[in-house]
């Protein structure tokens, strides 16, 4: 089960804030101004009459001047809605560090959305995906991780126009373009905080290993330093995929490495635009 | 090179063992990662079961073949040599009963003796050895051979002296046997014997007395009526006088006598044994006051069973000279009952043991029979030809007589008596049965006449009496065999001694099991076993053995005097290892175990 420091986390809550794009926000009625026109007191903009609309909208200051029927539209006002998509498979148990801060992560945006008054929905990927209830503080305590799919599985209950958030390693066999166009369809902004143990980006050369798949499979290996550069360049290029895949949806890929620390994670999320600082 | 364990070599299979699993062992330490993907498939080899891999001298494959060898080394114990140098002392020790005999301070030879032999030992080191073997009729091993002196002083303390007498010779020769090596040899006695080789050490520890003692008790059951009869030697000092008192079982003083004992003489004391004593009841006789050896003051004496053979001479008509001299010679047969058929017709008084008669009639069940028949053989004065050592013809020579009527031709049976072709006596033998005929016409001899004649009427009714159940003479020294008889039914004996020990005896076909010597003092229980068709009998008889022995009794030339001989400190004993020897290999095993698991963990990590 993973562990992780709740005051760190509620701590960093005060200091920062999510990053919302307002022009995603176009979820129902709230206390966001949303990007389309609504019901709002915030002026948005005219248009002409049209048979049917409400006559209560209408100009008059507009048709006393021009004598012209001019519709008064209003912004609209929003909740906006964050998911958070927590990659909870065996290969982010390799280490407890690893778990730790993804949940970490995890529940500093669920928090922030809370606070800035968005709806939070947590799912987990730990075998199938389950979405966490009301009490996901709790829940996230309590996740075992399980499976191997991970991120590669399809979601049907996400909503579009959401701020959708993976948490995850990214080291999925199918690529991060697959994971981009399953789980970021119809999503307000995509991205990916990747969360990586500093061998799994930088490996070491090890000499005759056998390495063995936390999620399945195993293979002999003589771990030298032309193996590792290989791995490098494999893994560059993994990076580069999860990039161009995410590219134009957000902040695109924000990778934290897990040995790290909370606090370093907490900058590279600041770095990237996931988060911001708050004012004082 | 020699294997104390050979089978210990089957440890040596643990060697090949290790080596198959060091060649099948996978050399790739394991390594959990997330993406295993991003290695490069070409540097990947198949991970699926496992493969035979050049062998590497690891530190672990040392290590733990070090250790299989450690513990082949351990479990197989090779040396060089199974023998090795060290003090062997080989000391017999006398045991006979005479060892209890008191110096003037009241102390035992024996007691003296041990310490002594304690000494010796004592003396020894822990890597010497020592073998005790305590003298008897059988001399026996005490401890050993070749034990370490701390055994051989605890079986020591436990010996005892009371075996009766016997010679040292044979377990001075045990000693001898064993000594090859270049033992020590040392004998522990009372004195120093009339004979002992130079190369034996001698601790002689008696003390010179004047003793005297019982030498013989013996219950007295024949013709000559029922008596106790008591032989009392003294043996070195002065004449002196010492009181025999006999007494019952309760304590009771029945008859005293003043003895004045000479040195050397035996005197014989005679008790009649107090009226109304069932057979198997004891009395005590014993000399009172002091005496260096007190062993013989006093025995218990038991009151044997009389046992009488019921004879029946059959009739006949007219009055046949056979049955004449059969009578006549009956008569002067102690124990003997005749049945005179012509007297008391066919109501016999009980079951005869001995039918005598001319007809040719089978004995009664369980009965002996003896057949006077004439044949055809002429009159013979000799020479008689008997078979020695039969009970029959025992002291019976018929030289001068003239013999008619013998068998001439084969007879049914063993001939026990012949002369020329004539057969005179034959024998057929059934298991408790015996058929005797007696080929002779007694009116054309003199064989009746002839004192041979009623020898051999007597030979037969004793026989019979020996082979009826029940213990011939029940008072026996230590050491003398006897043959008890077993009631019809009964197969086995078992014998209760005083300590409680059991032994179990077979009888022969006539119900006759004979009884080695017993080796304790004291009444011994004859028991039945039960067998299929008769119940089991707890006290059937007793056997009393006694320790009387005017050898054992005599300590007038008991001295205390050593003698050494040449300490040997080469004597070849038996290899035993040492705790350095036992450690040692235990050691490296478990150290090279440990080397190897470290060196298995590293090599994993």
């Amino acid at each position: 089960m993973p562990e992780f420091d709740a005051n760190a986390v509620a701590a960093a809550a005060r200091r920062v804030r999510l990053a919302v794009d307002p022009r995603r926000r176009r979820h129902g009625a709230g206390n966001r101004l949303g990007s389309g026109p609504g019901a709002s007191l915030e002026f948005h903009d005219h248009r002409p009459y049209v048979a049917g609309d409400d006559l209560r909208h209408l100009d008059w200051g507009v048709y006393g001047r021009s004598e012209q029927l001019v519709l008064r539209r209003h912004r609209v006002e929003v909740t906006p809605r964050v998911e958070i998509l927590l990659d909870a498979s065996m290969s982010m148990a390799i280490r407890p560090e690893k778990l730790g801060l993804a949940t970490a992560i995890a529940a500093l945006i669920a928090t922030l959305a809370e606070a800035d008054g968005a709806r939070a929905h947590l799912w987990s990927f730990a075998g199938s995906p389950r979405r966490l209830a009301g009490q996901w503080r709790e829940e996230l305590r309590a996740l075992k991780p399980a499976g191997a799919a991970g991120l590669e599985q399809p979601v049907a209950q996400l909503a579009a126009g959401a701020e959708r958030v993976l948490i995850s390693d990214g080291l999925c066999p199918a690529g991060g373009a697959h994971v981009a166009r399953t789980l970021g369809h119809g999503a307000g902004r995509l991205c990916l905080v990747q969360v990586l143990c500093r061998d799994e980006a930088d490996p070491q050369p090890l000499g005759a290993v056998r390495l063995e798949d936390v999620e399945g499979g195993a293979a002999d290996l003589v771990l030298d330093a032309a193996a590792c550069a290989l791995y490098r360049e494999r893994f560059a290029r993994h990076q580069g995929e999860w990039q161009r895949a995410l590219a134009g949806r957000g902040t695109g890929v924000v990778a934290v490495v897990a040995e790290d620390g909370f606090e370093a994670a907490l900058a590279a999320l600041a770095r990237g635009g996931v988060v911001s600082a708050r004012a004082a | 090179m020699i294997l104390g364990e050979p089978w210990g070599l089957c440890a040596l299979a643990a060697v090949p063992a290790i080596i198959v699993i060091h060649l099948w062992r996978r050399r790739f330490r394991p390594r959990p990662v997330t993406a295993l993907f991003l290695f490069a498939p070409q540097a990947r080899t198949m991970a699926s079961g496992r493969r035979r891999h050049r062998l590497v001298a690891t530190a672990s494959l040392v290590a733990e073949l070090v250790a299989a060898l450690a513990a082949t080394w351990f479990l197989c114990d090779p040396h060089l040599g199974d023998r090795r140098d060290a003090r062997h002392v080989v000391a017999v020790v006398d045991a006979r009963a005479r060892m209890q005999a008191t110096a003037a301070d009241g102390v035992a030879a024996a007691v003296r003796a041990r310490a002594a032999l304690d000494r010796v030992l004592e003396d020894l080191g822990r890597d010497d050895r020592a073998t005790l073997i305590t003298s008897g009729a059988t001399p026996r091993l005490l401890c050993g051979p070749a034990a370490r002196p701390g055994d051989a002083r605890a079986a020591l303390a436990r010996w005892q002296a009371a075996e009766p007498w016997h010679d040292l010779e044979p377990a001075v020769a045990l000693a001898r046997q064993i000594a090859r090596d270049g033992a020590e040899l040392t004998l522990v006695s009372d004195r120093a014997p009339a004979r002992l080789d130079a190369d034996v050490a001698l601790i002689a520890v008696g003390a010179a007395a004047a003793t005297s003692g019982l030498v013989d008790a013996r219950w007295h059951l024949d013709g000559d009526g029922e008596r106790i009869a008591v032989r009392v030697l003294a043996q070195g000092g002065a004449p002196r006088s010492r009181t025999l008192v006999l007494r019952d079982a309760g304590g009771l003083v029945l008859a005293e006598r003043e003895l004045r004992l000479e040195p050397g003489v035996a005197q014989l004391a005679l008790f009649a044994p107090p009226a109304g004593l069932a057979a198997g009841s004891w009395v005590e006789v014993a000399l009172t006051g002091d005496d260096a050896y007190r062993v013989d003051d006093a025995a218990r004496v038991l009151k044997p069973t009389r046992r009488v053979v019921r004879v029946r001479v059959e009739a006949a008509p007219g009055k046949a000279a056979w049955r004449v001299a059969v009578l006549r010679a009956l008569a002067a047969v102690p124990d003997a009952v005749v049945e005179d058929e012509r007297e008391d017709g066919a109501t016999a008084r009980g079951a005869a043991h001995l039918v005598i008669g001319a007809e040719d009639a089978p004995a009664p069940l369980g009965a002996w029979r003896l057949r006077v028949v004439a044949g055809d053989a002429k009159p013979v004065l000799g020479p008689f030809l008997a078979r020695t050592g039969h009970p029959l013809l025992d002291d019976v020579d018929f030289t001068g007589a003239v013999w008619a009527g013998g068998a001439l031709g084969a007879v049914d049976g063993d001939v026990l008596l012949a002369a020329g072709d004539a057969v005179l006596l034959a024998e057929r033998r059934r298991p408790r049965v015996r058929e005797f005929d007696l080929w002779g016409a007694l009116p054309a001899s003199t064989i009746d006449r002839h004192p041979g004649w009623p020898s051999l009427i007597a030979n037969l009714v004793h026989a019979r009496r020996r082979a009826l159940p029940g213990v011939d003479q029940p008072n026996l020294p230590l050491g003398q065999p006897t043959t008890v008889v077993l009631p019809p039914g009964y197969d086995a004996l078992e014998i209760a001694g005083p300590d409680g020990a059991r032994a179990r005896l077979v009888a022969d076909g006539d119900g006759a099991v004979l009884v080695p010597g017993l080796a304790h003092a004291g009444s011994h229980r004859l028991i039945l076993p039960a067998t299929a068709d008769q119940p089991a009998v707890d006290d059937w008889a007793t056997l009393n053995a006694t320790i009387l022995d005017a050898r054992l009794g005599d300590v007038v030339a008991a001295e205390t005097v050593a003698r050494q001989v040449a300490s040997g400190s080469g004597a070849r004993i038996e290899r035993s290892r040492s705790t350095l020897e036992h450690l040692l290999p235990v050691i490296a095993c478990a150290l090279a175990a440990l080397a190897a698991w470290h060196a298995f963990a590293r090599e994993e990590r």
